[in-house]
């Protein structure tokens, strides 16, 4: 059934299509529900999302046809001229790209229409790529680990660095792992170190990787290799990265179900592992419209908050 | 447990040793794929018919023997099947020989042979007797619908079975005779003289292990900087980078212990979280006071 409609969002025009199609078929979740949720949720995405360089991960074919879907960097040329882009270095080799940028909810609605699930977002903004404005962990629970492992892991990151006295901030991965932001916003601090003690998050991030590791060998790995991670938490410390992406925070998972990476609270964490409930920590896209009208954005916080790098 | 790949006998004259065949090369490549270079999306090889963009579904597909150009003869997979070598599961000894007559440019892929359940003793009585004897045996045996020639000889007590090539696909050196020289020219007996010298310097017992496929490693190593998240443009590996991270860690270790020893030493432990006052501060750098700072805003 080819629906077809024009539609007009916050004064842009737009042509949304195939709206009955199924994106994700054991939750019988529609397109016309993904395009409503990115709609409804635009207040909360978008000052996350403002400004960075965006990678889109699209399923025009649903979640469970990864074979027709595909990451995203270069904003498709077929776009409506209101959308923003910024040109960004990608590499060496794949020189400038004119990646999306995305400050408004009709923006946001073009790429959900895209069947643009996922958005990846850069720890950067896209004016200054080489200044993260957060320090990241992605903790991905290698199985049998779950999702409690990595609130285990999750606590023992927030007291590390209240040590420093930093805040930190968790979300779900919307996939099975947890993640944890620390907020910087802060002109001095890069990715990589400049000279003896520069301040760079990815040097930072793998020594405090190394560290977990090192004080508990058997729940953590610090490195890549898949055949290492069997039961452990591995704490990817390497998407502290000019040209790495994170799920972006509201952001729905191509998974089986409409889930979202959703900020939890601490409390939340603890509750978590103390009622050994991982269901808890499980949000679809309606729980999330829900929790940010009680609680506001949760992750409010890591755009506003200016921290600095422990010295060392 | 290794998987056996095939198993059968040696059998020559009255003798029949029960065996199965081990792989003994671990397959150590590295593979790679092929993706778009703009997105990363994945790279599908398709058949299609030439000249359309018709998809070719494997079953539809047959083999063809090209005799002139554009001109071919098909052969059904039940055709190639019925010629394929009998299958028999004999490793039939046909000879014995001395190691160094073979020269080893007929030796293709080795193997272990191991014993077959039961048949242990009839095995290590073969190895034994081929031991003392000092001889290697040429059997012919069907693998993988392929007659093969085979090489089994014994080493600790293990026999090892080395796939040979048949006379026949081995290149004779005259067959390149304008690249390989067919008579010897002249040379000065002192030039040999210096050369052999040279040779026996370098002259040393033979160490398997100490040759590596550094192409490998070198791959290896790339890729898991890149996977780290290093942009890798050229080779050269600075030395000091590995060790600098271990060092932030222990850094960080004895950091933190510090930064608990003033916990719990002095001050009360953090109760509830409030945002520090020093939060909304610029990002001006006042380094020397940061752990201090740790401290004295609880």
């Amino acid at each position: 059934m080819a629906t077809s409609q024009q539609v007009e969002v916050d004064g842009r025009e737009l042509k949304l299509t195939n709206l009955d199609k199924v994106l994700y078929p054991k939750a019988s979740f529609s397109k016309g529900e993904v395009v409503d949720y990115y709609a409804k949720v635009a207040p909360a995405i978008v000052p996350h999302l403002a400004g960075r360089a965006l990678t889109l991960r699209r399923f025009p074919e649903g979640v469970d046809d990864t074979e027709a879907a595909f990451f995203e960097k270069r904003c498709p040329k077929h776009r409506p001229e209101w959308v923003k882009t910024a040109t960004v270095e990608a590499g060496p080799r794949a020189g400038d790209i004119d990646f999306c940028v995305c400050e408004d909810r009709p923006t946001l609605v073009w790429m959900a229409q895209l069947a643009a699930i996922e958005l990846h977002p850069s720890l950067s903004l896209a004016k200054a790529p080489d200044r993260p404005t957060v320090l990241a962990f992605d903790l991905d629970p290698g199985a049998p680990a779950d999702i409690l492992d990595c609130c285990r892991v999750g606590l023992r990151l927030r007291e590390l660095f209240d040590h420093f006295d930093l805040q930190s901030f968790a979300k779900t991965s919307g996939s099975k792992g947890l993640q944890i932001y620390v907020p910087l916003n802060n002109d001095a601090v890069t990715y990589e170190a400049e000279g003896e003690d520069g301040e760079g998050t990815k040097p930072l991030a793998r020594a405090i990787a190394q560290l977990l590791e090192k004080q508990t060998p058997k729940e953590v790995v610090s490195k890549m290799k898949k055949v290492e991670r069997k039961g452990k938490v591995f704490v990817d410390w390497s998407q502290n990265h000019r040209r790495k992406t994170t799920i972006a925070v509201y952001s729905l998972r191509a998974r089986e179900r409409p889930t979202v990476s959703t900020p939890v609270t601490w409390d939340e964490v603890k509750r978590a592992l103390e009622r050994d409930d991982p269901d808890s920590l499980a949000f679809e896209a309606a729980d999330v419209l829900e929790r940010i009208d009680e609680h506001g954005d949760l992750f409010a916080p890591v755009l506003e908050l200016k921290q600095e790098l422990p010295e060392l | 447990m290794a998987r056996a790949i095939w198993s059968g006998s040696i059998s020559f004259g009255l003798l029949n040793v029960p065996v199965k065949l081990y792989s003994a090369v671990a397959r150590r490549g590295i593979s790679l794929r092929e993706i778009r270079e703009s997105d990363g999306a994945r790279i599908r090889h398709r058949r299609v018919a030439e000249g359309t963009e018709e998809e070719v579904p494997y079953e539809k597909i047959v083999k063809a023997y090209e005799i002139t150009k554009d001109r071919y003869i098909p052969l059904a997979k039940s055709e190639l099947e019925a010629l394929a070598p009998e299958k028999s599961r004999a490793i039939e000894v046909k000879d014995f020989v001395d190691l160094e007559e073979i020269d080893p440019i007929y030796f293709d892929s080795p193997y272990y042979l191991g014993p077959a359940d039961g048949a242990e003793r009839a095995y290590s009585l073969l190895a034994r007797a081929m031991e003392a004897s000092g001889k290697v045996a040429i059997a012919r045996f069907v693998f993988r619908n392929k007659e093969h020639l085979a090489a089994i000889r014994p080493t600790d007590g293990v026999l090892t079975l080395t796939t040979m090539r048949f006379a026949d696909e081995v290149v004779p050196p005259d067959e390149l005779e304008d690249v390989l020289p067919a008579e010897t020219p002249k040379v000065a007996k002192r030039e040999v003289e210096m050369a052999e010298q040279l040779i026996e310097s370098l002259t040393r017992g033979f160490d398997p292990g100490a040759y590596r496929d550094e192409y490998r490693e070198e791959l290896l190593a790339m890729i898991e900087r890149k996977a780290a998240g290093e942009e890798v443009v050229v080779a050269p590996v600075d030395e000091g980078e590995p060790t600098k991270a271990p060092d932030l860690m222990a850094a960080l270790e004895q950091s933190i212990a510090e930064a608990q020893g003033k916990r719990d030493g002095g001050a009360r432990k953090p109760a509830a979280r409030k945002k520090p006052a020093r939060a909304k501060k610029p990002a001006a750098k006042k380094r020397s006071s940061s752990r201090a700072k740790a401290k004295s805003s609880k």
